[in-house]
């Protein structure tokens, strides 16, 4: 249901009691789904330095993006109310290991199809790198049994052939600018994913950023969010951090459409067969571990 | 909550739970989970991860740390009390000064206290206690095509910027460094370079300045399109306010602070660390803000943005 903003502002500031717990919940079967994966502790098989606010920070945007709020009488009062995403599934830690991020059709191990595919909106918080043949990896916290191994990498993803539409990743060297022409090998029906050109910064003072991004892509487009939000000029005291939205679409202007105008509430069609990518990013933005953009 | 207790949950505190033994591993509303496979590393893997670099020791920390840590003393708390200006705007002001006149129009219906208004293409939100504005004009925003065909970005974005900010009640004095920044965009096909590149948006980055000191968390980023308007205003600038009786700590104990939380997250002896001060807000919402120190840890994988507060909590934190 597309809520009234409008009346909501009206209604909040004219009401000054409202017997909240007696009110209907929205219906949350018809909300799109959210997911995350965060790890902070590398202690089961895989490798990496432990890094405390890694699910604070995906945490911050996972309640965000499914704060639905207050709604009286059909008014949003506060949060995004029906438009809030539904809590799909919160993973910090735990199993976290490769074939939840790998596609079948890719490799016969791959489990995505319950697991990152599943959700409509996903972030992920791991240790990134760019690997060999401009392929992204991420770090996995259990050294999966079989085929699977400590990383997850774009080249086993298959991505939206199940659900998934939205893919955030706060993992550095997720989006570097030499794998743009290659993520669209892993795009089956997702419409956007956002990463990093470069090292991401891990650290309480950046948490809010995750929870803004949330907030401020159910008003405008998602890629402006991520852009505006995840910038840190000088991070390092000299490095900054550089993010970077993606989209694919069947054409040059379809995936640029898409980067200027698709919002948490405004999901444009899946595309199965996408032939274009494009990649919003600030120019000269220069951080650790890439050259200037 | 001490105000302290506050940060410290969000930067280094968290880090208490694997000093006390507690696993961090933790799964919640997974459905779908299995039990987990573990086996254990190969030799080449516990090589691979102890050869690049060894785990820094408290000693070699901290004589890290007392290289790179800057001088402080009591003049980082003499700070004025900063205005609270969401909380002085009216949004019909606020729609006003952004040449918005549907908004404007919404706005002026809107009863005393509105703080969100939205037509079919805007959206305009105040949030006083977390010093937070936030604007988007979605009718602004250019079309694909046109910007395929080239947009000329107009060169004076960033007057344009900090007039709305300075007609909107920012208060000048805590204006830091300003930017302008070029918003692009690239398309191309499956596994090639990029076969267009374009302008979209010049942003004007504006970051926040205390005594000099950087606000970790406050800036304000302000997109002009093509034709001079703003097409999208955010802005994270809270009401400035530190309590002048918070006792200061000498830089033995914010060493040690700092050493602790470090060495929890396994950080290497290759490890580089830059510090500087600033000041953080205590909650990621805003609020009171506290000195810290700010350090930049660049230990691979990901490098670590920590702030450790140069206070202790006084008798008023707890209010």
């Amino acid at each position: 249901m597309k809520i009234d903003r409008k009346a909501a502002a009206l209604a909040a500031a004219s009401l000054t009691s409202v017997a909240f717990a007696a009110l209907a919940p929205s219906d949350a079967a018809a909300r799109l789904e959210a997911k995350m994966y965060a790890i902070t502790v590398w202690n089961a098989g895989c490798a990496g330095g432990q890094r405390d606010a890694w699910d604070d920070m995906v945490d911050a945007w996972y309640d965000e993006v499914t704060n639905a709020g207050v709604e009286v009488f059909g008014w949003c009062l506060w949060g995004h109310c029906g438009e809030a995403y539904s809590r799909d599934g919160r993973l910090v830690n735990s199993t976290i290991r490769n074939s939840y991020f790998a596609d079948a059709a890719v490799v016969a191990w791959g489990g995505d199809s319950t697991r990152l595919d599943e959700g409509d909106a996903v972030m992920i918080g791991t240790h990134g790198f760019d690997g060999a043949g401009n392929d992204y990896g991420g770090t996995m916290r259990i050294d999966e049994a079989g085929a699977g191994d400590c990383n997850m990498m774009r080249s086993e993803m298959r991505l939206g052939n199940q659900d998934l539409e939205f893919l955030h990743l706060s993992s550095c060297n997720s989006m570097d600018a030499n794998q743009w022409g290659a993520w669209l090998g892993a795009t089956r029906g997702v419409h956007q994913v956002d990463g990093f050109h470069g090292f991401m910064w891990i650290g309480g003072g950046l948490v809010s950023n995750y929870s803004n991004f949330a907030d401020d892509a159910f008003d405008g487009s998602i890629a402006m969010a991520w852009l505006d939000n995840h910038y840190v000029p000088d991070v390092s005291g000299t490095d900054d951090q550089c993010p970077v939205a993606y989209s694919v679409g069947t054409s040059a202007s379809d995936a640029i459409n898409r980067l200027l105008t698709e919002r948490y509430d405004n999901v444009l069609t899946d595309v199965a067969n996408p032939t274009w990518w494009a990649a919003t990013y600030w120019i000269g933005c220069d951080p650790q571990n890439e050259s200037a953009m | 909550m001490k105000r302290s207790h506050a940060l410290l949950s969000a930067t280094i505190a968290v880090a208490m739970a694997t000093v006390l033994g507690v696993s961090a591993a933790t799964a919640q509303e997974d459905p779908t989970q299995a039990p987990p496979v573990q086996k254990p590393p190969t030799i080449g893997e516990r090589i691979t991860g102890i050869l690049p670099a060894r785990p820094a020791t408290a000693a070699q920390l901290s004589a890290k740390l007392a290289a790179v840590m800057p001088q402080w003393d009591a003049s980082i708390l003499q700070a004025p009390v900063g205005r609270n200006w969401p909380g002085d705007l009216r949004p019909v002001d606020a729609a006003k000064v952004l040449r918005d006149e549907a908004l404007a129009a919404r706005a002026q219906e809107a009863p005393k206290g509105a703080l969100l208004v939205e037509t079919a293409t805007s959206v305009l939100r105040l949030d006083p206690a977390g010093g937070r504005l936030r604007y988007v004009n979605r009718a602004r925003e250019p079309k694909a095509e046109a910007a395929q065909s080239g947009l000329r970005l107009p060169e004076n974005a960033e007057s344009v910027a900090l007039d709305a900010l300075a007609q909107l009640g920012f208060p000048r004095e805590e204006i830091g460094a300003v930017s302008a920044l070029t918003q692009s965009a690239a398309a191309g096909r499956a596994g090639a370079q990029a076969e267009w590149k374009g302008d979209l948006y010049r942003v004007i980055s504006v970051e926040r300045a205390i005594n000099k000191l950087p606000v970790l968390g406050s800036s304000a980023r302000i997109a002009i399109n093509a034709e001079g308007q703003v097409q999208r205003l955010r802005a994270t600038w809270p009401a400035f306010r530190i309590d002048p009786s918070d006792k200061l700590l000498g830089r033995d104990a914010v060493q040690r602070s700092a050493v602790e939380f470090l060495l929890d997250q396994n950080v290497k002896t290759n490890v580089d660390i830059k510090a500087r001060l600033g000041y953080a807000p205590v909650s990621p919402r805003g609020g009171a803000m506290l000195p810290a120190l700010i350090l930049s840890v660049s230990d691979g994988p990901t490098p670590m943005l920590l702030t450790v507060p140069v206070v202790s909590p006084s008798a008023a934190d707890d209010q």
